[in-house]
């Protein structure tokens, strides 16, 4: 399922990261990756489970800030320990489906947002990339 | 930005300049600016400034740091009739704050006790994210009444008694919340999580009064040097993230249709008055009356923990609530500017209120002193108690600083840190130290933080807070 790769970056207060894929369900499989390492440590896992999601906004970088902020939910709410990030984005709302084990143990750190603050989404000839700064 | 004009001793001018419809005010000395200026917080206090409807300038108080849209440390007061509200003006944690409450124990007395009263904090209060505690998950009926009644709520569970309320910004709550204005989701997120501290920066530290300024002050608020206090930081958890998070979206999608244009997206917002900002604001009064509750017990929390692991009785502990303050949030305010009376919407995001003597929304006890500021420090050094001044409601609409504010990313301090133990060298301090996150405390090292002391001394020589007391973290517990 993971195809991307993810490199955190220095902010002064918060969390950057920045992602990159050969495709955009590849960026938010690595996003998935990404946070789940940063809020888990050694986690108890228990079943498999999968959740149907949305991600919205008036643009497709507000569909991926969205869509993460959707994983964030399922990451420290719902505590599904997401791997599996599915889309689906032929109208302006994306259909997402998560999957991964769900967490037998609480998140040891916290992320509050991804935030829109300074941060892009980009199609390139070398694939996806994007940074975004989560608010910690 | 480079072109900052020197005011004062304290005090820097950024210009107005392009679409700024009011200059920026700076409060900083040299030292601080130095770090200031190596990020992008200067230009995100002209950001500000190009708000519609902002009065007077846009200020950064001296802790200030990089956030998004609004800097941490940034105020900006916007004209109640024609200004905008923005959540990017609040932040994520909506009422983010702060309490101080004193005891009658003295250091020396207690300080060989002090790694079990932290050990029986640690197991009393609910740290870290996923905590579940004293409060069990909220049904839809008592989440209501605590969006409503916050710290009130609290206290008609056994948490603290009514005088608490008293020395609580608002009296712990918001009157105008519209709980029905908070998502089921943003619910969700916090109905499990009353009473619990968070992770991060979030804290709750036994301290030492070290040094006091101003001594009668500090006989008011019953302080005298080698006494133990009590400060707790946290906020409205995952309720108040979430509603920050889908008013941004709501707000975004507005802005353009009142004609706004913003040079930051995270500066969502939209005319105070308009059927979306009045939908934010009581969503946000409700997450703030949230956090009330949430800080209302975790005090008590705390006050128990203490009384178990010393193993005394309420009447020797002495505990009582010095004062609680938020430092993100947007209040309605009456303020004089240039002469005028005027009604201000104040967003303060990581800055508190400070109000000077007389004003009737400090506590009858202290309104002839002014209102006490809370600046919490890192775990190593100092945190601060300082009283709200007449300078501040003229030059800064009652505000003033609320921390530290970093100055090393988190990911520098893992690294740097990742051969050292920081509880250890901070026991040898006799600084008990316990966390839920094995991260945590590499993250929030006192050098990751400025020296509060430096963000104390502008206040105090500004002379928007005068300096109270100074205290030393002997006992804390993170999330």
């Amino acid at each position: 399922m993971m195809e991307g790769t993810f490199a955190i970056l220095d902010h002064p207060a918060d969390l950057r990261i920045r992602f990159r894929a050969g495709s955009l369900e590849g960026l938010l499989n690595a996003a998935a990756q990404a946070l789940r390492e940063y809020l888990y440590e050694g986690p108890k896992e228990g079943p498999e489970s999968e959740v149907n999601s949305t991600a919205d906004g008036t643009d497709d970088f507000g569909r991926f800030i969205s869509a993460l902020n959707e994983i964030l939910f399922s990451l420290q709410t719902r505590r599904l320990l997401v791997r599996g990030v599915r889309v689906d984005r032929k109208g302006p709302v994306w259909d997402l489906i998560l999957s991964g084990k769900k967490a037998m143990t609480g998140a040891a750190r916290e992320i509050k947002a991804a935030t829109y603050h300074d941060g892009f989404m980009r199609e390139g000839p070398d694939g996806w990339e994007a940074e975004v700064l989560f608010d910690v | 930005m480079s072109d900052l004009e020197k005011i004062s001793e304290c005090v820097y001018e950024i210009p107005k300049t392009g679409g700024m419809r009011v200059p920026g005010r700076v409060y900083a000395d040299e030292g601080l600016l130095e770090h200031i200026r190596s990020e992008d917080c200067l230009q995100q206090v002209a950001n500000v400034a190009t708000l519609p409807g902002i009065v007077g300038y846009s200020f950064a108080m001296p802790d200030i740091h990089s956030g998004y849209g609004f800097s941490i440390g940034g105020v900006g007061a916007m004209d109640a009739e024609e200004g905008i509200i923005s959540p990017g003006g609040v932040g994520y944690d909506i009422n983010c704050g702060v309490r101080l409450a004193r005891t009658n124990l003295r250091y020396e007395e207690i300080r060989s006790r002090i790694p079990d009263v932290v050990a029986s904090m640690y197991a009393t209060i609910p740290t870290g994210v996923g905590s579940h505690g004293a409060i069990p998950r909220l049904g839809k009926e008592d989440l209501k009444q605590v969006l409503t009644r916050g710290a009130a709520w609290a206290v008609g569970r056994g948490y603290g008694t009514g005088s608490d309320l008293e020395f609580t910004e608002e009296g712990g709550a918001f009157r105008d919340a519209d709980p029905d204005a908070v998502s089921a989701r943003a619910a969700e997120r916090g109905s499990d999580q009353l009473g619990t501290l968070g992770s991060g920066n979030h804290f709750a530290e036994l301290q030492v009064v070290e040094e006091i300024f101003h001594p009668e002050a500090a006989r008011r608020f019953g302080l005298s040097v080698g006494q133990i206090m009590v400060m707790i930081h946290s906020g409205s958890r995952g309720l108040g993230y979430q509603v920050c998070d889908d008013y941004l979206k709501v707000l975004g999608s507005a802005t353009a249709r009142y004609g706004i244009s913003l040079p930051d997206r995270q500066l969502a917002c939209v005319p105070i008055r308009s059927p979306e900002g009045q939908r934010y604001l009581g969503a946000m009064r409700a997450s703030a009356n949230f956090a009330w509750a949430n800080r209302q017990i975790l005090m008590v929390l705390t006050e128990r923990a203490i009384l178990k692991g010393l193993g005394i009785s309420p009447r020797q502990l002495g505990f009582g609530l010095i004062y609680d303050l938020a430092h993100n949030i947007v209040k309605f305010e009456e303020h004089t500017y240039e002469g005028r009376k005027m009604k201000v919407a104040v967003h303060r995001k990581g800055a508190t209120r400070a109000f000077g003597p007389g004003r009737p929304e400090i506590p009858g006890a202290y309104r002839d002193l002014g209102q006490p500021v809370l600046l919490p420090g890192d775990m190593g050094r100092a945190s601060y108690l300082l009283i709200g001044t007449q300078k501040a409601m003229e030059e800064t609409f009652g505000s003033s600083a609320h921390g530290a504010g970093r100055m090393m990313s988190r990911s520098r301090a893992i690294r740097e840190g990742q051969h050292r133990n920081i509880a250890a060298e901070l026991k040898e301090r006799e600084i008990t130290v316990m966390s839920a996150g094995k991260k945590t405390l590499l993250e929030e090292m006192p050098e990751a933080y400025k020296d509060v002391s430096q963000v104390a001394g502008v206040m105090h020589r500004s002379g928007i807070s005068l300096k109270v007391a100074r205290m030393r973290p002997v006992g804390v517990i993170k999330g």
